[in-house]
């Protein structure tokens, strides 16, 4: 293993470490219910920061692109409702705040239904089951077509074997 | 015989490659028919037959006429125009659009994947047209990452290419990522 290498894997363990160690310090210095929002925040930014990745890098106008647009748009509602609900655990809100949680979580399943809706057209177009199908069907009838062809050869080949020996 | 008998006779004995093929314009329908009609009559391979070049219905036609059965072969068409992003037929997937690089790149794995066999082509017609519509680092960064799918994928594919002058550059740049660059006529 060359020095490269190495220095990659002691890197990323470093990197997971540091993770590890952030969290630890934030369930054992906040409340359970304050550490679980910022832990369920940090999962939110890293899900919305792959998500983004993959939206700009995917050709404009195809389907996949169009699925990681309403994906994003859900994880997005979902990041905006827990920042709320941590917020109300920092600062208790009045009861008038419930809505904007309830606006929010209701529209993230909204677009969840609308991106699984995407993905099931997604599933429709590029699925090649029934063509791969086909085609078992079609290689499996030129194999029986040319073992039949075989035999018939062998059938006609002894028949006029034992002509001969008839002879 | 257009395509050059020895060199698709040294292709018939691997397995798999990754090839890229230039035809002259002149001969380049012919030579393409001839390509697909050796791979599924004298190989009986199944396959996916990429077109950026001309219609389906046009290439479906023409093969047809040669005595290509057509019945083992995956269309993916990306330069018929349709209604919204992508439609898909009994026959063909139609992807609306040569830049649409994801959409073609994700039919193409769905596709090969799903050949019930353990012999496979891929053709893609052609890096030409690719260059029509997207900036030629844009091509050689996609075919870069197709050439090395075609490896995971253990697939015969081939890449066709008019010979000009224009494209030159590319075609050297892009034979590091392929097994062989063949010359079929012209």
């Amino acid at each position: 293993m060359n020095i490269k290498n190495l220095l990659k894997k002691i890197n990323t363990f470093g990197i997971i470490l540091i993770i590890f160690i952030g969290l630890l310090t934030i369930i054992l210095l906040m409340p359970s219910s304050i550490s679980i929002g910022l832990i369920s925040l940090s999962f939110g930014i890293m899900a919305i920061i792959w998500t983004a990745k993959a939206f700009w890098n995917l050709s404009k106008g195809s389907s996949l692109k169009s699925y990681a647009f309403y994906f994003l748009l859900s994880l997005t509602l979902i990041f905006i409702f827990s920042i709320w609900k941590t917020l109300g655990d920092f600062f208790p809100l009045g009861e008038s705040f419930f809505y904007v949680e309830a606006v929010c979580i209701s529209f993230a399943y909204l677009l969840f239904v609308v991106s699984a809706y995407k993905l099931s057209k997604i599933g429709e177009e590029f699925g090649f089951r029934v063509e791969a199908k086909n085609i078992k069907l079609v290689i499996k009838e030129s194999k029986n077509n040319k073992n039949n062809g075989n035999s018939n050869k062998a059938k006609n080949s002894s028949i006029i074997k034992i002509r001969k020996l008839k002879k | 015989m257009v395509v050059k008998k020895k060199g698709m006779d040294e292709l018939s004995n691997l397995q798999e490659y990754v090839v890229l093929a230039t035809v002259s314009s002149k001969k380049y329908h012919e030579t393409n028919l001839k390509i697909i009609k050796y791979l599924t009559k004298k190989e009986s391979t199944p396959g996916v037959y990429v077109t950026l070049n001309r219609p389906f219905n046009t290439v479906k036609k023409q093969l047809k006429e040669k005595g290509v059965d057509t019945s083992l072969i995956i269309f993916i068409d990306a330069i018929t125009k349709v209604a919204g992003a992508t439609k898909k037929t009994k026959e063909c997937l139609f992807l609306g659009s040569p830049e649409n690089l994801s959409d073609i790149s994700f039919s193409m794995d769905q596709a090969v994947r799903s050949l019930p066999a353990k012999k496979k082509f891929v053709f893609f017609d052609s890096l030409s047209t690719l260059l029509i519509y997207n900036k030629a680092q844009t091509v050689a960064k996609f075919i870069h990452f197709l050439a090395s799918k075609m490896r995971i994928w253990k697939v015969k594919g081939i890449i066709i290419s008019l010979k000009k002058d224009s494209d030159k550059e590319l075609i050297d740049e892009l034979t590091q990522f392929c097994d062989k660059v063949l010359n079929l006529g012209g």
